[in-house]
């Protein structure tokens, strides 16, 4: 028996799937046209509003995905956060394995060197650290990580993995809290692909882009509503002003 | 089986449905509670009919140019260092599927919800191997699963059918020792599952949209489970409908907003996440990454009239505002895709032979057109489907063609339609009844036709077992009669038009 993974990537399983279905169409392949929308709804989300009222806007639609919404100063944000690890009683923190610029960009320096936490992580770069990464974001109670954008639209955060930020460490702590540049507002989630494609065409170099709106949830059980089923128990959202 | 779910004749399965009252309970109370945050998902969003239009365009442009856009997406994957299979049958998408898990030898198989995959009936492949777990990751498959692989009743929501009480039973089956609380039993799942996906060594998943021109799946979840099977496994096998492309992220992204507001109300599910295989320096995500893309009878519908169901993006929505799904629920349509867009879909995907019965479930209300995001125009299939069956493949072989001939020379007659007005209330005498418990006070006063012999023909049982048909009334009460003794002695007064007022 001819092994059917030698067949995959091999120019005759394609062409023989691709030949079959385009005569099935009766239409002759390589006719591809570039898509042309017939409207431009997408680029009107919310075109109409002021950045003022985009963060109203963002701070509404956060809450109603069950999102804790919060706007900080630079200068604040070592004692928010501080605050914050109090109020949820944190002992396990997890922190993306950014070097000091990307901290000191946001005011915290210092504050990375020492949070007032019981025990902190930080998200190893090493590629051999799978595994202890994994452990980490899994027995963490609280990440504190990097957000790119924030959509005023549907209280979406939007967060691409790299090599200090991972998949596990957005989806497998308790808490999850999102520090977003305020001038990474955006309204809709048209004008958030449309930069990343563009950061693409750049060089940007990732294997996930992804859209959080809020804690993670199901209504499988009688359609209630039941939050924290595999990610984040809760959610918060940061903007930070003033970078 | 394929994407049959039940070998029991279709009107028996509408039998037991009908006696499930807590599943006809439960599909109206979602029904009713999906119709009122749909609607209001969909207002908010603005412009709704302007947005289906975008939608439909969209889908319909990716169909046109189908063959372009999966050899784009499958080079995209290619250089990325991913892998492509394409797989005409389900058979081989499944044996594929099972090789991988042999060969990377892997033990922990971890899924999150997809359709195709239960189309192909991958767990059941992979649980007879040896040494192999598979865990389906999502609340509700991992409770359907946990009843020994219950059927789903439901695309977006697959345990319609079962209670709070079930569902704690079941789980303490697996060392849950909590009430019955879903938030609780919900929290119970988390600790076991995360177990599981700490293990995991292969993942499968399923894709809402794949993008051609960056070699990405597009996966929209609430629950993060789909998030955590591709970023703990080293292996990934994401399995595709084939029609499921699009051409950049920009369409998939309208689609996403579609997709959540028409399915669950929601502007966008929780999770929306563009992924692909692990790039370098990332020390998680698949280090191997595999797409199956399955055709699976797809091809079928290609090229014909059918060609529109391709544009599902399988948000249920249609099922949602189906009278009939409210009745009989998704097990009554033994097809993994119940409701309208099973309905049509399934007759292409399974054959007519084993879902002939489907396009007649169907009052062709239109109530599934009307809400369709992407404007598949499926009551009309559905009568296309009753026309194929019918015309082309003349998989009627009861008396209606004699019965309806002679209805028609009856009818064509003045005399004879006369002599069967006369006679129609004694002759149908003997297979009536009076008024029943539960019917509508003043339509069957007469009584009604409810007590045919068995060996009438399939057409007449039609009309009696189903629906409400009344006796025919006596000659001297029916329409003609009335009609003529009812002519209106004084013309009716002629209405003076009103003069022209000017406006204030």
């Amino acid at each position: 028996m001819t092994s059917l993974l030698e067949q995959a990537n091999s120019e005759a399983n394609r062409e023989k799937f691709l030949n079959r279905i385009a005569k099935a169409a009766g239409r002759p392949r390589h006719t591809v046209k570039a898509f042309e929308p017939l409207n431009d709804l997408p680029d009107q989300v919310l075109a109409d509003q002021s950045p003022e009222e985009l963060l109203a806007t963002a701070k509404t639609n956060s809450e109603a995905v069950a999102a804790k919404f919060y706007t900080c100063a630079k200068d604040d944000l070592a004692s928010f956060l501080n605050q914050y690890l109090a109020d949820i009683q944190a002992e396990t923190l997890l922190l993306p394995g950014f070097k000091d610029d990307k901290w000191a960009n946001y005011g915290l320096s210092d504050w990375v060197k020492k949070p007032e936490v019981k025990q902190t992580t930080v998200w190893s770069t090493d590629p051999g650290d799978r595994r202890k990464n994994a452990e980490a974001a899994d027995q963490a109670d609280l990440a504190i990580g990097f957000a790119d954008y924030l959509i005023a639209n549907t209280g979406t955060i939007t967060v691409v993995t790299s090599p200090e930020q991972g998949r596990a460490f957005n989806y497998l702590p308790e808490h999850y809290l999102a520090l977003i540049p305020k001038s990474g507002l955006v309204r809709s989630t048209r004008q958030a692909v449309e930069k990343y494609e563009a950061m693409m065409a750049d060089g940007l170099q990732t294997s996930a882009i992804n859209f959080i709106s809020g804690p993670s949830n199901s209504g499988d059980i009688e359609m209630e509503l039941v939050v924290g089923v595999h990610g984040p128990v809760d959610c918060a959202y940061v903007v930070v002003a003033d970078l | 089986m394929g994407i049959s779910t039940s070998d029991k004749p279709f009107l028996e399965r509408v039998a037991e449905a009908k006696q499930d009252n807590f599943m006809q309970a439960a599909v109206a109370k979602a029904q009713d509670a999906q119709f009122v945050k749909r609607t209001k998902a969909r207002r908010e969003m603005g412009h709704w009919n302007e947005w289906r239009d975008l939608a439909e365009q969209i889908r319909q442009h990716a169909l046109k140019y189908l063959p372009d856009y999966l050899e784009e997406f499958a080079g995209n994957v290619e250089k990325q260092g991913g892998h492509v299979f394409f797989a005409e049958t389900e058979k081989e998408a499944r044996d594929f599927i099972t090789e991988l898990v042999v060969k990377k030898q892997a033990h922990k198989v971890v899924k999150s919800k997809s359709m195709v995959t239960n189309e192909i009936e991958i767990d059941k492949a992979l649980t007879a191997l040896p040494n192999v777990d598979v865990l389906e990751s999502d609340l509700a498959e991992f409770i359907l699963q946990e009843d020994n692989w219950d059927e789903p009743t439901h695309i977006v929501f697959p345990t319609l059918h079962k209670n709070r009480d079930q569902i704690q039973a079941e789980f303490k089956k697996l060392g849950y020792e909590g009430d019955n609380e879903p938030a609780h039993e919900a929290r119970f799942v988390r600790g076991y599952l995360r177990d599981y996906f700490m293990q995991a060594d292969f993942g499968i998943t399923g894709c809402n949209f794949a993008i051609a021109d960056k070699g990405m799946i597009n996966l929209d979840t609430n629950e993060g489970n789909a998030d955590i099977t591709m970023a703990m496994p080293k292996t990934q096998v994401v399995v595709m409908g084939m029609e499921r492309i699009v051409p950049s992220m920009k369409e998939a992204e309208v689609l996403d907003n579609m997709l959540a507001r028409s399915a669950v109300g929601q502007k966008l599910t929780t999770y929306c996440t563009f992924s692909g295989p692990k790039k370098q320096g990332e020390t998680d995500g698949p280090d191997d990454f595999w797409v199956v893309i399955v055709d699976n009878g797809r091809f079928r519908a290609l090229g014909t009239e059918f060609e529109p169901i391709l544009q599902c993006i399988r948000c249920g929505a249609c099922l949602n505002v189906c009278p009939i799904y409210r009745h009989i629920g998704g097990k009554g349509y033994g097809s993994i895709y119940p409701g309208p867009v099973g309905k049509v879909l399934s007759p292409i995907l399974g054959g007519y032979d084993n879902f002939e019965e489907l396009p007649y479930a169907c009052s062709l209300c239109a109530a599934c057109t009307e809400t369709c995001p992407v404007k598949i125009p499926l009551h009309e299939l559905i009568r296309k489907h009753r026309i194929v069956e019918m015309d082309q493949k003349h998989m009627d072989h009861s008396m209606t063609n004699l019965i309806l001939k002679t209805i028609g020379i009856g009818t064509g007659s003045p005399a004879l339609f006369g002599t069967a007005m006369t006679v129609a209330h004694t002759g149908a005498a003997p297979f009536s009844r009076m008024k029943e418990p539960g019917d509508v006070d003043g339509m069957y006063e007469g009584g009604k036709i409810n007590h045919l012999p068995k060996a009438a023909p399939k057409l007449v049982h039609g009309w009696s077992d189903i629906r409400d048909i009344p006796m025919p009334v006596e000659k001297k009460n029916n329409f003609r009669h009335w009609y003529k003794n009812h002519k209106p002695v004084d013309p009716a007064p002629i209405v003076k038009e009103k003069e022209a007022q000017e406006d204030d």
